[in-house]
């Protein structure tokens, strides 16, 4: 399904049906879908210049689901004097089923996860939406599961494009927890405004994903198994 | 989008800096005036100025090279110490694969993985991947010096708490613990040679210079030394076999007059023979004084030697004892050509039995026989282990380094 | 180890194999009681022929 982009007119891909966010390639334009109509809402900025094989269109296998990805959202995360200290890429991924999962991309490291109901006695819900220290190495239960606290940061985003499940401008934050349990299964609880949403999936190599369609890199010699 | 380096010159003193990881590196630490610079900023900020020189990376920072045949190129370098001791660290990039560690202790490479799982801890023991591993006792590192780009805000003075777990097949783990992160790597070393010949290095000269104790094992030593000891298992076979050529008997009166006798002739037909002559006596508390000579009938030239049979038996506080040999025998070695006598004088001395040792012998002990054989073309089996002793102690203490200097590690 | 060592190891362990059959060949030994040529070197005695 394409459109053309309410402000500059060149055409937008939609490759999934619900999405309410897509960025539009050429200008920018933070354009959300209500119905039939596009409404421009605001301008992204671009994401900056990271050295990724990834890209939107690139398409791949995990736990024998298909997935594409059709947006990013680069985030970045400030140390105590301000200065930033990380950042990382979310790719969103759109499975063959229509459900969507993000492929977070980290220093040259990779984790999928998809969304899950926490229970209500999950204590880091709790604590998470009730904006607590959380210190690295906790032991805590996440949806009948337990994880060791990795890392608690409030990032901000710098830049998107593609298709989005929320419009995701600069400085837009968002406090998230990551979790990881000793078979390499991965978690998050995170807070974006007042809702607190889980999500769990496991640490991936590329290789492992199958990759189709990835970027190729100057000045290196594409591994066999990225064709 | 670009993904190739991002050049770049430093705020400070104007040297070309280059960001090879982008978007990944945070901090870059230029390799001329040692400034740590925000790669994060588009104008590199200065975070901080000039620190002191340290060592330069055995492996050239822009470096590539194949490890298990991946592709990675060497973009940062980091002096370490803790836990008295120091090493280096070069980080390794690859756009499909992400970061490794090369650490270089001086002796061996260890390339490290940053671990995406954590392993299993009880008491002492990690478990990950089905190895185990045990912990060894915890440790403060601290960065000495850092040039190069990195992922994270490297500083040198900054410290975080080490704690490291050995495991199978010299592999280790590595969990490092600040008051924001809990990191854990796998290191698995590296066979000689590997990481030198990837990166195009030369490798380090071997650091003790005896040369004894060399770096690799002495494989190629062990199997030289098999095949000489293969060589002289096969010239004892090959040389002639030892045949008893004298069988004969001297009787001895314990106490009498020396029992002498003459026998022969001994023939040696060789050009030189090695001669072995045994006697053997049954007894116990008793002893037997054998000169042997061996007299070429020709020139009278004479051999001699001597030899005793004896058995002793007895009990004291540690229970019953017994001492002595009964088969007593003497060599002589390279005899020339010719036509021998063997002569023999014997004395004896008997101690009756249930008497104390001060006692004199009773009134007649009766006769000993006293069997005495010579052996020409004897094989003298101390020859064979004095060659086999030459021969392996080299290898043996090239084994004996190398076994220490890999615990060690 | 370096070419040099493997060759001198190699040279030694021809060097310990000739003397080996040199000696078992002339029945010689160090450790022999009497006899010819060196016997009785690392033991009681002392070689050569004796004249009564």
């Amino acid at each position: 399904m394409t459109a053309d982009c309410p402000s500059c007119g060149a055409p937008i891909a939609f490759r999934s049906a619900g999405l309410p966010i897509v960025v539009c390639d050429f200008c920018r334009s933070t354009v959300m879908r209500r119905g039939p109509d596009l409404e421009l809402i605001g301008v992204s900025a671009r994401v900056p210049d990271t050295i990724t094989p990834l890209q939107i269109g690139a398409r791949g296998s995990f736990e024998g689901r298909a997935f594409e990805l059709i947006g990013r959202v680069r985030w970045q995360w400030r140390d105590d004097d301000g200065l930033v200290g990380g950042a990382w890429s979310e790719w969103l991924a759109l499975f063959a089923d229509g459900s969507t999962g993000w492929l977070a991309e980290a220093m040259g490291r990779y984790t999928m996860m998809t969304g899950i109901e926490p229970l209500p006695d999950d204590d880091i819900v709790r604590r998470v939406g009730a904006g607590e220290t959380i210190r690295p190495d906790m032991l805590v239960e996440l949806a009948d599961a337990s994880y060791r606290t990795i890392d608690a940061r409030t990032a901000e985003a710098v830049g998107s494009e593609g298709e989005l499940p929320f419009a995701a401008p600069a400085g837009e934050t968002l406090f998230g927890v990551d979790l990881a349990d000793a078979g390499g299964g991965r978690a998050s609880v995170q807070k974006h405004g007042d809702v607190v949403t889980a999500w769990h999936g496991s640490a991936v190599t590329l290789r492992a994903l199958q990759p189709r369609g990835l970027r190729r890199l100057d000045g290196w010699r594409q591994p066999g198994w990225a064709a | 989008m670009n993904d190739s380096p991002r050049a770049l010159s430093c705020p400070n003193c104007g040297a070309p800096i280059v960001v090879r990881a982008v978007g990944n590196t945070v901090t870059v630490v230029c390799g001329n005036c040692g400034s740590s610079l925000d790669a994060t900023d588009p104008d590199l900020t200065i975070l901080k100025q000039s620190i002191a020189a340290g060592a330069r990376s055995r492996i050239p920072l822009g470096t590539r090279g194949f490890l298990a045949g991946i592709e990675w190129e060497a973009i940062g370098f980091l002096e370490r110490s803790g836990g008295g001791g120091s090493w280096q660290e070069t980080l390794l990039f690859n756009p499909w694969e992400g970061y490794r560690f090369l650490v270089d202790d001086g002796e061996t490479w260890r390339l490290g993985t940053p671990l995406d799982r954590l392993p299993t801890e009880a008491g002492a023991i990690a478990t990950l991947g089905g190895d185990r591993f045990t912990r060894t006792e915890g440790y403060q590192a601290q960065v000495d010096f850092v040039v190069g780009e990195f992922y994270w805000r490297v500083a040198v003075g900054e410290t975080v708490d080490v704690c490291d777990y050995e495991g199978p097949r010299e592999a280790s783990l590595s969990r490092e613990a600040n008051a924001a992160e809990v990191a854990w790597t796998r290191l698995e070393p590296q066979a000689d040679g590997v990481v030198e010949s990837a990166f195009g290095i030369a490798p380090v000269a071997p650091q003790r210079s005896a040369g004894l104790d060399d770096a690799r094992a002495p494989t190629f030593n062990t199997i030289v030394a098999g095949i000489a000891t293969f060589l002289l298992l096969a010239v004892l076979m090959l040389a002639p076999w030892g045949v008893t050529v004298l069988d004969t008997t001297v009787v001895v009166i314990p106490d009498g007059p020396a029992a002498a006798a003459k026998f022969g002739p001994v023939a040696l037909d060789r050009r030189r023979s090695g001669v072995a002559v045994r006697g053997s006596a049954d007894l116990e508390n008793a002893w037997v004084e054998l000169d042997f000579a061996l007299v070429n009938r020709a020139t009278q030239e004479r051999y001699e030697a001597s030899a005793t049979a004896e058995h002793y038996r007895g009990r004291d506080s540690d229970g019953e004892w017994t001492e002595g040999d009964r088969r007593p025998d003497v060599t002589f070695a390279a005899l020339p050509r010719g036509s021998y006598d063997l002569v023999v004088e014997a004395t004896a001395h008997v101690w009756p039995a249930r008497q104390s040792w001060e006692q004199p012998a009773a009134a007649s002990e009766p006769p000993i026989p006293v069997p005495v054989t010579v052996t020409r073309n004897a094989t003298f089996w101390g020859v064979l282990w004095l060659a086999l002793i030459v021969i392996w102690a080299i290898p043996m203490t090239q084994w004996f380094f190398w076994y220490q200097r890999n615990n060690d590690e | 180890m370096t070419l040099v060592g493997r060759i001198l190891f190699i040279a030694w362990c021809s060097l310990v194999v000739i003397l080996f059959a040199m000696a078992v060949n002339n029945g010689w030994s160090p450790f022999a009681d009497s006899g010819r040529g060196g016997g009785g070197i690392f033991v009681r005695g002392g070689g050569g022929p004796r004249h009564k």
